[in-house]
């Protein structure tokens, strides 16, 4: 890496070991317990930070990035002078090499002082004093929050029962120690609540890999990105999303060794640039016409990989159907249009994608030939009306080109890291939930309108109906109460009426949108702030300590020491806690990687002293998902029904749902450029992941607005359409609400698209236009048809000067 | 325009006219004295010299508010060697003090006159090294509207013109209404003289519109420009009209000042307008 | 001579601002203030082709500091002789001595000298010399994420990756000798150059002045 620089980045000089720092305020009479939670511990750092000033040393502590969601998790070195965080470095350890490479940190991880010492940090508890939702609030005691909580928990609890209470879906922390698991730890303690799975994430691409293959479990470990002759990134753009630190790294090295990348977005994503050797524009929400058409000309061409179809695959064609559902439609049946009559050809497929036949024809020949291939599916065309189909579609391109179990190939759909049998992302114990009701997170405005009319059609598990409707929600590290959830217009008016919730109770370091339409409201700690620890996002070999660094800012505590004190009032505190400290739970969890995933693992007191921050374990020989079963499918079959690879789901067959097609199927979503609704409003609107921040969290960095500032990105012909200059502010519009935002006019995104990087604070006017420039102003509750997921990207709209 | 700039316009515009002003008082001064008319010249020398000194450290102290750091303004002589913001620096100071010597030399009258005579010639030389000074200050490599010979040529042109139009306008304010028949055909004189002045101005007008690089010279206001020379050319109508009229001279002189003055006040917030740089 | 120089990957840099976020955490740059910007260039266009929509659009981001010419304008120019050439070719502006005349800052070819409001002085990349001097790469080098930075004796990384210092935004070599070495993007040899423009002008900020 470092060729051609003479200079040699050496190890951190004068890096004072945080333990012998901690080991002075011990000397100092202060506690060695560093979580300070108490006075008389806050005093003691108080005293060892006096110290240090007077020391006039910098301390350099390696620390974990606060991650919040990020899609990547880095290391960063925190200079401490005087009490106050003065500088963030990252990661330095040498050499920096492909099998365990440096965990660099992103924009957002260097701009984090201007988070940590933000001035509009939460300071204090506080309960609402106007309208929900109006902004109101007073300050009150710890004493008065904690006791109104506890006594309203009580209180929804013997009104409507346990299953009324409800954490909604929340990812600000996954420290362990901060983060909705803390919540859900002391509600399962105390009788349940109503449960949730999926994610805002990956609903389809969670729910609809495992109808193929069985499991989510179908990814290589990414050092293998380097035997890989080709590489398709279909939706996918880790150089700004990360998608696991490094991502965009490793695919740059697989370049390097030969590898041609080719990207397929409407949007010229930084990816686009800097990763690919070209880019494919596609019409959002088209891409299953693509692949169809992509296995059309692999299927006429005899470029799909007989042998493995006939081991490995079910459904296939007409010979390989699955019992009791001999004769339906195959696979290669709907790609010819035997049945239907619509043979899905390029030609088919260029006036539905706007790529041009030939285009797509070439790319098929490609994948197909120039193995072993990834295709790699990122997550933003699945959080689309038919998000299902995409996914199960490239599974099946994967597996007809025999690209699946093979070094330097990719099954796709999830691609979750070939599994090591460890834990992931979140040790901390949140225990058995009594409740057994469990709803699809994105339906959580459905459970609080009409929960108890709620059955399996809402992708209720567990239960025939819900008992109960949402009476109190405690949000925790979440954004999804407002901004993050579809449709802001419907979801405030659904929250402001105080005889649905009767309680919401948020936990932030900031007055988020979702803040706002707290009855109360809690500050929070930042993750410098505790103890905490992480592991990768997605995929990664490491586990990341994060000492504390800094005491509490104002009178904000942790989430754990807030449900602790919370359990406190509950009669729950010794069962909730188990008797640890957020550095004992830290402890605790890194003994739970010991015993799985890393037996290595040094003990926290061996990193502290060494002043570690990271434990990663190099990976020279890449695990490889499916290779067993490549090799011998009898003996080790897939966990489906068949056992087989299942392009035809015959469990997908029996649900006799035309959304949900026992082949993947180019179905047209419900908001489209071809229905009529395209009439009033034309445009496409997607809203990427963006750079600047993680979801909302950021949005009210100067830095990173600076660099990352809210933009509609739009086309200069549509842009010409509308009479737009670059930086007009301009209205964006459809019959859910209006945003206002100024223009960016660029050639990077497709005509007909445009794209208003989702997460940004939703700031209503008077007239209920937000000026924040929120996607979710725009977008709609309606849910996909298998997942229960949310289609955020599919919506239309129009746009015009301002 | 932000307020550097307006520092900068009013600098190099008061310098100018300091600069033109003093080298015209000199040479109308070594005329007159020829003419035998020195005790007029030296009154009206006497008289002027502090008011042009006044406006010269009037520009200094308006010049000192571009600076972030006018304190230190002293650092300001610090790259003789290769930068002529220094050298400008330099030349204004030596100006300034060179001008303040010979004013207090006439003022005490001490000294002889031929020691006079060459502090005033050397002070004038100064002067107009430092209007070259400042014009190649903008004459940056990078930044090619300003890279050219346009520049010098206006500086000067702009120089001449409003350093005789100072002087005409001390020599009628002094001079008084009973002013000599030397001092009225001074006046003709200085007034043809601005005709011709004007005439060569809005020649380097035309010049510093030409394109460069290619690129077409912008300014904020599309038609700025032609006002400017518009306003020349009426200022050239009434200062020919005011020539050799009895009635309401000092009404129509003051009106083509103003027209001369706002002329170039346009023309340096243009001149600056037209900045762009090479790169990004 | 020694000449210390910044080599770019503009083929692999994705524009995420990484380097010029550490560059401003290390040396507390309020917003405004920019000692390393990222472009985002872009070029041609889009035509209809029936249903299909045919693209030439090519696009790529250019992170640039100061370039620590070996015939630096900025000294060239600077009244107080505030800026100056280290033995190692890093270009230093001595803040204790600037003006803040923003001279500099009008001739520099590459925007790099950043007026600070708050000290009234100019401030600029310096090659983060303190690093340097520790013999430690730059911040902005080890930061990013796509390794696409790094720093070297401007000899070596020519005879590693070339003598191109003048990919579009960036003016002719000429003017000042850049130490810089740029591999660019494959969209900057493809173009014509006259397509291109810079398509983020606001977050790079304005021209000169
Ligand atoms: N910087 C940053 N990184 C993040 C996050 C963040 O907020 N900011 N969030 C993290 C989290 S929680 C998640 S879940 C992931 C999300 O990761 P993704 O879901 O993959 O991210 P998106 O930006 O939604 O979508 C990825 C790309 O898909 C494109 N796209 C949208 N619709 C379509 C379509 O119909 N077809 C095709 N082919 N492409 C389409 C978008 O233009 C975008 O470039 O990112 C993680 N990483
Ligand atoms: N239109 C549209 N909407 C989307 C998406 C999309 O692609 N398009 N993506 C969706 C996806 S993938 C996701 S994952 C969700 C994410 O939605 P959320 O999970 O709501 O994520 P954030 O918006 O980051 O909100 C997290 C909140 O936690 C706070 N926080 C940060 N750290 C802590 C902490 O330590 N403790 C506490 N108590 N709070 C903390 C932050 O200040 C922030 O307000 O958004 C979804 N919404
Ligand atoms: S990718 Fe995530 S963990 Fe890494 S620096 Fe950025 S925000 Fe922090
Ligand atoms: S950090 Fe690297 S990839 Fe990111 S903008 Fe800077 S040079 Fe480009
Ligand atoms: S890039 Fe500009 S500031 Fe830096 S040395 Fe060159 S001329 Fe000077
Ligand atoms: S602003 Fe400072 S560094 Fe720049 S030219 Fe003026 S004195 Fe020199
Ligand atoms: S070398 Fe240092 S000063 Fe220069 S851009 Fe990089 S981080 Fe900033
Ligand atoms: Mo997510």
């Amino acid at each position: 890496m470092k060729r051609g620089c003479p200079i040699d980045p050496g190890d951190l000089p004068n890096a004072v070991s945080r333990r012998t720092f901690v080991k002075w305020g011990a000397a100092l009479g202060g506690s060695a317990a560093f979580a300070a939670t108490s006075l008389a511990e806050l005093e003691a750092l108080a005293a060892l930070l006096a110290h240090e000033a007077s020391a006039g040393h910098t301390l350099k502590i390696r620390v974990g990035c606060p991650a919040h969601n990020c899609g990547g998790r880095c290391l960063l070195i925190a200079h401490i002078k005087d009490g106050v965080l003065t500088r963030l470095e990252t990661d330095d350890r040498q050499p920096d090499r492909v099998a365990d490479p440096q965990l660099r940190a992103c924009v957002r991880g260097r701009a984090y002082r201007h988070r940590q010492d933000h001035p509009d940090r939460l300071r204090y508890p506080m309960r609402r004093t106007g309208k929900r939702g109006e902004g109101r609030f007073e300050r009150i005691s710890w004493d008065q929050a904690l006791d109104q909580l506890a006594a309203e928990l009580e209180r929804v609890k013997s009104t409507y029962g346990n299953s009324a209470l409800y954490i909604p879906y929340g990812t600000g922390s996954y420290n362990q120690l901060n983060g909705r698991q803390t919540a859900a730890r002391l509600l399962n303690l105390f009788g349940g609540c109503l449960g949730s799975y999926n994610s805002y994430s990956w609903a389809c691409i969670s729910r609809a890999t495992p109808t193929v293959y069985g499991t989510s479990v179908t990814g290589n470990q990414r050092q293998d990105w380097l035997n890989s002759k080709y590489i398709l990134m279909w939706s996918w753009n880790p150089a700004e999303m990360r998608d696991g630190t490094n991502s965009e790294f490793f695919i740059k090295k697989a370049r390097e060794r030969g590898a041609r990348v080719v990207c397929i977005d409407p949007r010229m994503s930084l990816s686009a640039v800097s990763l690919a050797d070209e880019w494919i524009p596609i019409r959002p929400g088209t891409d299953v016409a693509m692949m169809a058409a992509m296995a059309y000309v692999m299927i006429t061409e005899k470029l799909i990989d007989r042998e493995f179809i006939r081991r490995c695959c079910v459904g296939f064609d007409s010979t390989q159907m699955p019992v009791g559902a001999e004769g339906e439609e195959s696979f290669e049946d709907y790609i010819l249009g035997s049945r239907d009559g619509v043979a899905k050809t390029p030609r088919w497929a260029e006036a539905i994608t706007s790529v041009p036949g030939e285009t797509i024809a070439r790319i098929a020949r490609e994948y197909a030939t120039i193995k072993p291939g990834v295709l790699y599916q990122g997550y933003g065309m699945q959080r689309r009306a038919y998000g299902e189909q995409a996914v199960r579609a490239g599974c099946v391109l994967a597996a007809i080109t025999g690209n699946v179990g093979v070094s330097g190939g990719w099954a796709s759909g999830l691609g979750l890291q070939a599994d090591d049998g460890g834990p992931f992302w979140n040790v901390f114990p949140a225990g058995d939930n009594p409740v057994p009701a469990r709803i699809p997170v994105f339906l959580w405005t459905e459970a609080v309108l009409h929960g108890k009319d709620m059955g399996p059609e809402h992708g209720v598990r567990e239960v025939e109906r819900l008992d109960n409707d949402i009476k109190l929600l405690w949000a925790v590290a979440s954004n999804t109460l407002v901004n993050q959830h579809a449709n802001i217009n419907r979801t405030t008016k659904i929250l402001q009426d105080e005889s649905l919730v009767e309680t919401i109770v948020v936990q932030d370091q900031f007055l988020t949108p979702s803040g706002r339409f707290a009855d109360l409201l809690l500050p929070v700690c930042t993750q410098f702030e505790m103890w905490g620890l992480e592991d990768g996002w997605k995929y990664g070999d490491e586990v990341i300590v994060m000492p504390q660094l800094l005491p509490p800012a104002y009178e904000s505590k942790s989430d754990y020491q807030i449900c602790r004190e919370v359990a406190r009032r509950l009669g729950l505190e010794d069962a909730y806690s188990e008797g640890r400290d957020e550095k004992g739970w830290v402890a605790w969890a890194l003994g739970r990687y010991r015993d799985t995933r890393f037996p290595e693992l040094p003990s926290l007191e061996q990193m502290e002293d060494e002043n570690r921050g990271v434990f990663s374990v190099p990976v020279t020989e890449a695990r490889v998902a499916f290779a067993d079963f490549r090799r011998d499918p009898q003996r080790q079959p897939l966990p489906t029904p068949s056992g087989k690879i299942e392009i035809f789901s015959k469990q997908l067959f029996d649900l006799g749902n035309d959304e949900v097609p026992p082949v993947p199927k180019y179905i047209q979503e419900w908001e489209s450029p071809f229905g009529p609704e395209a009439r009033k409003h034309p445009l496409q609107v997607i809203g990427h992941h963006y750079m600047g921040r993680v979801h909302s969290t950021h949005a009210n960095v100067d830095w990173l607005r600076e660099a990352f500032p809210q933009r509609v990105f739009i086309n200069p012909i549509d842009a010409q359409a509308r009479g737009l200059v670059d930086g007009d502010m301009v209205r964006v519009f459809n019959d859910r609400g209006t945003v206002m935002l100024p223009c960016r006019i660029t050639p990077r995104i497709m005509p007909g698209v445009v794209d208003i990087p989702q997460g940004a604070w939703w700031q209503p006017d008077e007239a209920g236009i937000d000026r924040g420039g929120s996607v979710n102003t725009l977008t709609s509750e309606r849910w996909t048809p298998y997942a229960f997921g949310n289609a955020q990207h599919t919506i239309m709209a129009d746009v015009e000067k301002a | 325009m932000r307020v550097d700039d307006w520092s900068l316009i009013l600098f190099t515009l008061l310098t100018k006219t300091v600069v033109g002003a003093f080298v015209t008082l000199a040479i109308v001064h070594w005329r007159m004295s020829r003419a035998g008319e020195r005790e007029t010249a030296d009154g009206l020398a006497r008289r002027s010299l502090p008011l042009l000194g006044c406006l010269l450290v009037l520009a200094v102290l308006v010049s000192l508010a571009h600076l972030g750091n006018p304190l230190r303004a002293g650092y300001a002589f610090g790259n003789l060697a290769s930068s002529w913001l220094s050298r400008e620096v330099l030349l204004v100071c030596l100006v300034a003090g060179c001008g303040a010597v010979l004013g207090l030399m006439l003022w005490t009258s001490w000294g002889p006159g031929s020691l006079r005579r060459t502090l005033a010639a050397l002070t004038g030389v100064l002067g107009l090294a430092l209007i070259f000074a400042m014009s190649r200050v903008y004459m940056l490599a990078t930044v090619p509207p300003w890279d050219r010979l346009a520049t010098p040529l206006a500086f000067f042109s702009t120089t001449a013109l409003l350093g005789v139009l100072t002087v005409t306008a001390l020599v009628a304010t002094f001079g008084g209404a009973s002013a000599s028949e030397g001092v009225r055909r001074l006046l003709h004189r200085l007034s043809l003289f601005l005709l011709g002045l004007i005439g060569l101005r809005l020649v380097t007008i035309l010049v510093a519109a030409l394109p460069v690089a290619g690129e077409p010279v912008s300014s904020p206001v599309p038609w700025a420009p032609t006002l400017q020379a518009v306003l020349l050319v009426i200022a050239a109508v009434v200062l020919w009209s005011a020539k050799g009229r009895e009635r309401n001279p000092s009404f129509l002189g003051v009106l083509a000042t103003l027209l001369v003055g706002g002329a170039e006040l346009l023309g340096s917030v243009l001149f600056f307008a037209s900045y762009w740089r090479v790169g990004v | 001579m020694k000449q210390l120089a910044f080599f770019v990957d503009a083929a692999a840099c994705s524009g995420c601002k990484t380097c010029q976020m550490a560059c401003k955490d290390k040396h507390d740059l309020p917003v405004g203030q920019l000692w390393r910007r990222v472009y985002e260039v872009a070029g041609g266009g889009w035509e209809a082709r029936g249903a299909a929509w045919m693209s030439s659009v090519i696009a790529y981001h250019l992170s640039v500091g100061c370039n620590h010419c070996e015939r630096p304008i900025c000294v060239e120019v600077c009244p107080s002789g505030a800026t100056r050439k280290r033995e190692d070719g890093i270009v230093l502006i001595d803040g204790d001595r600037c003006l803040g005349c923003g001279y500099c800052r009008w001739a520099c070819p590459y925007g790099a000298p950043q007026y600070d409001e708050r000290r009234g002085v100019m401030g600029k990349c310096h090659l983060c010399y303190d690093e340097i001097d520790a013999g430690r790469p730059p911040i902005c080098v080890s930061a990013c994420p796509m390794r696409a930075l790094e720093v070297g004796e401007l000899a070596d990384l020519r005879s590693l990756h070339g003598a191109v210092a003048d990919t579009y935004p960036l003016p002719e070599q000429g003017h000042t000798s850049p130490a810089l070495v740029i591999k660019p993007h494959p969209g900057a040899t493809m173009t014509d150059q006259a397509a291109l423009s810079i398509i983020n002008r606001e977050e790079v900020g304005r021209e000169g002045r």
